[in-house]
């Protein structure tokens, strides 16, 4: 299994690697016209990571090939808990995108609300009183004490008379 | 003399300093512990109140606010793993783990102890020997700084644990996202592709704690059932036989701080990670070091607490302020009509006695504020995970958005603690990514600029006797590493050929 982990780690640096050289540097980097030494390009220290990146992909992969027992295959990770990794990753996006449009409180109620029943807790007053007012004391303390401007969305003109 | 020390005694024994500065240290411990409501943060929104003060008042609330800023940073850094600073990042690497085995208060205790010591070693170094710094500290130009980096980077190999290789990448994939942005010399765009909120780079932060806490938060909805383990020193604090134990690296790590802090642009990032470094090579528990050690803690905790005075060397013996805290404060004089640097210490000797006395008391102040919310803080790893996950979760939300108001940041979290929970399966370890990120912006800096000065002569590197000393650590360090990881692997190969044989 460690050495599954290996194998996976070592192509994923190496495709990094390789990405970089190939793609991302010379499209993302904006070289300037005139650069007069070498090592002051944009690109060169960029480039110098990404060739080490390759190169430790490389070795890493190569390791978990010379360890890998014969008739052994690599591909079988663990595929069970992928379904709640997605379901955790959704949560987590949805939750970054509904921030500006409902504003903060409303978001992280509904968030809170959705990962406490998510992870076990069933009490309900435990999870109302959590829910409800966490969010509402973080908007208050950042936006009334730390001047922070804390998106209030839909619910702005209710926080606002707060 | 004496004139001068009953001057500045008069000057700062009065009811509303003494006030002031615990009320300082008050609000930066409370405003470190919050994610996302960083130092600098806490000072600057002070500083509206030091206007209507007398000028010790008002500096001394802003040194309150700073030096129980950065000891707030470690509790969250312990309790949530969720690190208020880069430097916190540090104690979250040790303190952490001990928070998970039910040792938060043990962790907590040390932090705060380390923290107390470093403070007061670094006060103390303000008061002796700020000319003497104040001249070390102009040696370093950008050759030096980089060398010193260069060395600081070596713990990769420490933190990177059996795992060296994949550590190495690790550090590599940090040191490329820390090239996000404009371009420092040429002022053009690298991997922003269009994307505005990308031309700063990444804020460090919403980095640390998307690659640090989320991960376990996303580990604890996948892995629900992971009961805690409870080690057989749940719920007590350290002993004094504890802070005996670390005392010499406490004063080993101040002592790092002192040195490192009065160097202008460094902080205190850089400080704890080469005090943790040099804590763990010299360690007889050199393999529990990154899971639950309490040396560890103290280590990192004394080099983050030892740049707290010595920071102030530059900016009062100069007037060149280290980083953005210093300059705040520089403002502060400012107002006040005060221009610190030579002169200072000649029109306004009362004062700067006064801010010296002051600055004593603080670490004082410290430890008494820190005891007390100790006992409550600790409290918190005790919640169900089912309620702290979700919790700090939101925390990290507000905390994430709070940095620079972007909901941009919010989503590199996410992103982040996606990739982290990546590395976590992948068995790539955060922490040497993590340094990197930190510290590679001032490597790649350093030695342009270095390379710049010197018209692209390579031998800038080695043209100094600070260059060559930390060539020569580096060397050692590096030697030393391979040496030992050779050998570990020529024994698995010998004990696995054993066991094969029978």
């Amino acid at each position: 299994m460690v050495r599954n982990r290996d194998f996976w780690a070592g192509i994923i640096f190496l495709a990094i690697g390789v990405g970089l050289l190939v793609f991302l540097i010379p499209v993302g980097i904006d070289e300037p016209k005139r650069v007069k030494f070498a090592v002051m390009s944009p690109s060169y220290y960029p480039r110098i990571i990404a060739i080490a990146i390759t190169i430790i992909g490389l070795m890493i992969t190569l390791g978990a090939l010379a360890e890998k027992k014969p008739g052994s295959s690599f591909p079988n990770i663990d595929a069970r808990p992928i379904f709640k990794v997605v379901v955790v990753f959704i949560a987590f996006l949805l939750t970054a995108y509904a921030l500006p449009h409902a504003g903060f409180v409303l978001t992280c109620t509904l968030a809170l609300f959705f990962l406490m029943i998510l992870a076990g807790e069933r009490n309900p007053f435990i999870i109302a009183p959590v829910a409800l007012l966490l969010p509402i004391c973080l908007h208050l303390f950042f936006a009334k004490i730390a001047n922070v401007p804390i998106p209030g969305g839909i619910l702005e003109p209710f926080l606002q008379g707060i | 003399m004496y004139d001068t020390l009953a001057n500045a005694i008069g000057l700062f024994a009065t009811f509303q300093n003494v006030m002031v500065l615990f009320v300082g240290v008050v609000v930066g411990t409370i405003t470190g512990a919050i994610p996302g409501m960083t130092t600098p943060m806490a000072v600057a929104l002070t500083l509206p109140f030091t206007f209507a003060m007398q000028p010790v008042t008002g500096i001394l609330l802003l040194l309150g606010v700073y030096k129980g800023g950065l000891y707030g940073g470690s509790i969250t850094a312990i309790l949530i793993n969720a690190p208020g600073t880069p430097a916190a990042s540090c104690t979250a690497i040790d303190g952490y783990p001990m928070a998970k085995r039910g040792e938060a208060r043990r962790a907590l205790d040390m932090a705060l102890y380390a923290s107390c010591v470093a403070d007061f070693v670094s006060n103390l170094s303000l008061i002796l020997f700020a000319g003497v710094l104040a001249s070390f500290a102009l040696q370093f130009g950008p050759a030096e700084v980089f060398t010193l980096i260069v060395f600081s980077l070596t713990i990769i190999s420490g933190v990177s644990g059996d795992q060296l290789l994949k550590g190495y990448g690790s550090a590599c994939l940090g040191l490329i996202l820390a090239t996000l942005g404009l371009d420092l010399v040429f002022g053009t765009n690298r991997f922003v592709f269009g994307n505005l909120n990308l031309m700063n780079g990444l804020a460090f932060i919403p980095v640390l704690i998307g690659l640090f806490a989320l991960p376990e938060i996303i580990n604890f909805f996948v892995q629900k059932s992971t009961p805690r383990e409870q080690s057989a020193l749940a719920g007590m604090g350290a002993t004094f036989a504890d802070f005996k134990n670390n005392l010499k690296t406490i004063i080993r790590g101040s002592f790092i701080g002192v040195v490192l802090g009065a160097i202008p642009g460094i902080g205190g990032a850089p400080a704890a990670f080469l005090s943790y470094s040099e804590a763990r090579r010299t360690s007889k528990n050199k393999a529990n070091f990154g899971k639950g050690e309490l040396e560890g803690v103290a280590a990192s905790e004394a080099g983050n607490n030892g740049v707290a005075g010595a920071t102030l060397i530059p900016l009062l013996a100069l007037g060149i302020p280290g980083d953005i805290i210093t300059a705040i404060i520089l403002g502060a004089f400012m107002v006040h009509g005060l221009r610190p640097g030579p002169l200072m210490f000649q029109e306004n000797i009362d004062l700067i006695y006064a801010l010296f006395i002051g600055i004593m008391l603080s670490s004082f102040y410290l430890l008494i504020i820190g005891k007390a919310s100790i006992r409550v803080m600790s409290k918190i790893s005790d919640i169900p995970q089912r309620i702290l996950f979700p919790v700090v979760f939101v925390f990290c939300v507000f905390g994430a958005y709070a940095v620079n108001n972007s909901i941009f940041d919010v989503m590199v979290m996410m992103i982040m603690g996606i990739v982290g929970f990546a590395m976590l399966k992948l068995e790539i370890p955060a922490a040497p990514f993590l340094i990197a990120f930190i510290l590679g912006p001032m490597l790649e800096d350093n030695f342009r600029q270095a390379m710049l000065i010197s018209k692209g002569d390579p031998g800038v590197f080695f043209s100094t006797l600070i260059c060559w000393v930390f060539w020569v650590l580096t060397t050692v360090v590096v030697g030393l590493t391979i040496w030992s990881y050779i050998k570990e692997r020529q024994s698995e190969m010998v004990s696995r050929g054993v066991g094969n044989l029978g």
